[in-house]
């Protein structure tokens, strides 16, 4: 069969440096300088300085989840790790004004083609800030806001205070607290009532600076009745020090409202990539996450819905390939804390070579409340015989009135398989393609066209040389 | 024999001969086949009959190159090229198609992509595959073999019945248009409606520019599928060969008569 070319220089999308002079610079190393050095560049009020040296305090009590979690964990060096690395605060809002070799490095990722394509709005993260972001001029008079964190909480401090921190507190965990401290960039979107955007907004987040860590801050506030998809997209080059990536990301689903966010995960093979998401539903609304993991060293996410308002809505669909060196430690929370509640999560998982993949759920529903729903699923592939797997699920029901279904499956690809699909003419890397593809697909369909095909492509590429 | 009218695709204006020579095949260090020789020319229906265990599928599992089954020695040409030491999908597209006597579920992969995925793999350029066209042509070999059009969207024998597997190879075997074709026990497990429809799908593909090997336990798919020759085989080697009479003759007096045959 023959390969195209673009295929294989997909592979190595992300894989590439550009030498770039950073104007400001935190150091090497965390410390409470570093926290005040970073809120004084970016000019912040007393209260952001407070909130971020109270995380630090907490950062620094709170031990690394060893107990519970990968023991790899302890090969990150926070001493080694600069905080902060940026060009200047204000990010571009035309492509001609953003830095040149800022500027090839999105464009060698295809963002400003895909903005023209088919987004409603764009925000470009290169290390700690956007050096680009852009939304179509008819939002702007509709009143939506998608701008940068640093920018909202400049901008519009009354709506970012009054959900900042309100869903993820800072002491969630080590990464939440370290996050709170030390965070900038990430995307601040407020959709106001009734807003519907059809097309989606996008953030791509791009580390380019070694032993660096990125940890932007997300807040997506949809208003009674609005409707918004939101997409995130991620690469690093391929260092030989590892790279931590620590977001922490809040939705609020006000009455009746919507909010779709997406993930494609593909950093590459160094990050440890530890972020916290969840969303806040209110009456009737609907949250939807999207998740899809294929890159980084270490992932530990578990995105999360609290469904405090009567018919609300939550859902986690996640994807998670783990190859050599990779370990996939994702899944989804669902709190129940209002009647009628209903929450359903599929992901799947497929483990590649020495790669491990394991799932954990939790599920809450309290005895007080009346006819809650659960749904789980979780499947997993594993592809060679060295391939692991381990699902935790963790559901907790009281009362009388729920209905939770949960149901969980490992299969194998096996020789079988492979043999009648090469009887066919396939290649034994075309077979087991098609198979994971096959594994995934109900899921991938659920994706945004444009990423669907990306996504698919992507695996593709992950099967190469998985085989043989 | 008549000269059946060249077909359209050049490749096959090549007759297609499959000659087996002194084949010698191992399942775990056990002997199945030893020293196996045996020839169809191009054109030609031959079947192997024989019990169970006399190493029938063996034979096609071996020549597909099934990774279980080790090839001491010995050739298997198709037009003269050597299939043994290739990959089972490089085997596949030098024209050798094998229909399974126990069809494999590929859970997720649709009908439709997966035979696209097989003719894309043996084109020059995948590119030029034109989908109208294919979906006309699925259809109608759909149509004729009696499968539903909805099964495209369906994953690939995940939970099929018996039958459905069966015609679903056939239909397989018609869209990639083999040189040679081997069909592995593929009455096993069908009623006789069932079998008239597969038996005349087969037939329609019977050409000059292609050879069937026809693996059976029982002589009633030969009434359907008619044999030029038929072979007996016995603990790994053809101990009878005779037209299609020998197939009648073996059903009424069974395998015992073979074997005390040549006991004596």
């Amino acid at each position: 069969m023959i390969k195209t070319n673009p295929i294989e220089i997909d592979r190595e999308k992300g894989n590439f440096h550009y030498n770039t002079d950073y104007e400001f610079d935190a150091g090497v190393g965390l410390s409470e300088d570093v926290v005040r050095y970073i809120s004084d560049v970016k000019s912040e009020d007393d209260w952001v300085k407070e909130f971020r040296l109270k995380a630090l305090k907490t950062f620094e009590k709170k031990k690394l989840p060893t107990h519970w979690a990968t023991k790899d964990l302890e090969n990150i060096d926070f001493d080694i790790i600069r905080y902060y690395l940026s060009k200047g605060q204000m990010p571009s809002r035309t492509w001609e004004e953003v830095p040149d070799d800022v500027k090839k490095t999105f464009e060698r990722l295809g963002i400003p083609e895909q903005e023209r394509k088919f987004l409603a709005g764009v925000e470009a993260q290169f290390d700690s800030e956007a050096a680009y972001s852009r939304m179509k001029d008819d939002l702007t008079e509709k009143g939506v806001i998608f701008v940068g964190s640093t920018e909202g909480l400049k901008e519009y401090p009354e709506i970012f205070k009054k959900w900042f921190g309100k869903v993820i507190p800072t002491s969630d965990n080590k990464f939440s607290a370290l996050n709170s401290a030390v965070f900038s960039g990430g995307s601040f979107i407020y959709v106001p009532p009734g807003v519907k955007l059809e097309q989606p907004l996008q953030a791509y987040f791009r580390i380019n600076a070694e032993n660096f860590g990125q940890f932007e801050r997300t807040l997506i506030i949809a208003d009674e009745g609005a409707e918004i998809t939101y997409m995130e997209g991620c690469t690093a080059p391929k260092f030989e020090t590892s790279t931590l990536h620590s977001a922490v990301v809040e939705l609020v689903a006000l009455k009746g409202a919507k909010i779709q966010y997406v993930t494609v995960q593909n950093w590459s093979n160094n990050v440890f990539n530890l972020v916290t998401k969840r969303a806040m539903a209110h009456e009737e609304s609907e949250v939807r996450w999207i998740d899809c993991n294929i890159g980084s060293r270490l992932t530990m996410k578990y995105p999360g819905v609290i469904l405090r308002g009567r018919k609300a809505r939550g859902e986690v669909l996640s994807i998670a390939l783990a190859n050599d060196g990779q370990h996939q430690d994702t899944g989804a929370k669902m709190v129940h804390t209002a009647d009628e509640t209903t929450s359903n999560v599929i992901a799947k998982s497929v483990s590649i070579g020495e790669g491990r993949s394991t799932y954990r759920g939790l599920v809450q529903m309290p005895g007080h409340l009346k006819h809650c729903k659960n749904n789980t699923e979780c499947d997993a592939l594993l592809i060679n015989s060295d391939s692991q797997t381990d699902t935790y699920p963790a559901i907790t029901v009281q009362g009388e009135d729920h209905s939770v279904q949960h149901e969980a499956s490992v299969s194998k690809v096996s020789a079988e398989q492979i043999f009648y699909m090469q009887q066919r003419g396939l290649s034994e890397a075309d077979a087991m393609s098609m198979c994971v593809n096959g594994f995934v697909n109900d899921l991938i369909r659920e994706f945004p066209m444009e990423y669907s095909v990306e996504l698919k492509r992507l695996i593709d590429l992950e099967m190469e040389g998985s085989v043989g | 024999m008549a000269r059946l009218p060249p077909t359209t695709n050049q490749q096959y204006l090549n007759v297609s001969t499959l000659k087996v020579q002194n084949l010698s095949v191992n399942i775990e260090d056990k002997s199945i086949l030893n020293d196996f020789s045996l020839e169809i020319p191009s054109g030609e229906v031959h079947a192997i009959m024989g019990p169970n265990g006399s190493g029938k599928s063996t034979l096609s599992k071996a020549l597909a190159a099934h990774p279980s089954y080790e090839v001491l020695g010995g050739t298997a040409e198709l037009d003269g090229k050597d299939l043994i030491g290739l990959e089972p999908d490089e085997i596949s597209r030098a024209g050798l198609f094998l229909a399974f006597q126990y069809p494999i579920e590929v859970p997720g992969v649709t009908i439709a992509n997966f035979i696209r995925a097989a003719i894309q793999a043996r084109m020059e350029d995948s590119k030029a595959f034109k989908a109208v066209d294919y979906y006309k042509d699925l259809y109608k070999k759909m149509d004729e073999l009696g499968i539903d059009r909805k099964f495209t969207a369906r994953a690939l024998n995940d939970g099929f019945s018996g039958g459905e597997k069966k015609r679903c190879e056939i239909l397989q075997m018609a869209m990639l248009d083999p040189r040679f074709c081997i069909l592995d026990e593929t009455d096993s497990g069908l009623d006789i409606d069932a079998l008239r429809v597969v038996s005349e799908g087969v037939n329609s593909m019977r050409s000059e520019n292609r050879g069937f090997l026809v693996i059976t336990h029982y002589q009633r798919l030969l009434d359907y599928i008619v044999p030029d020759k038929v072979h007996v085989m016995w603990e790994g080697k053809i101990v009878r060969s005779g037209d299609k009479e020998l197939a009648k003759e073996l059903e009424s007096k069974g395998y015992d008569w073979i074997k005390e045959e040549l006991a004596a």
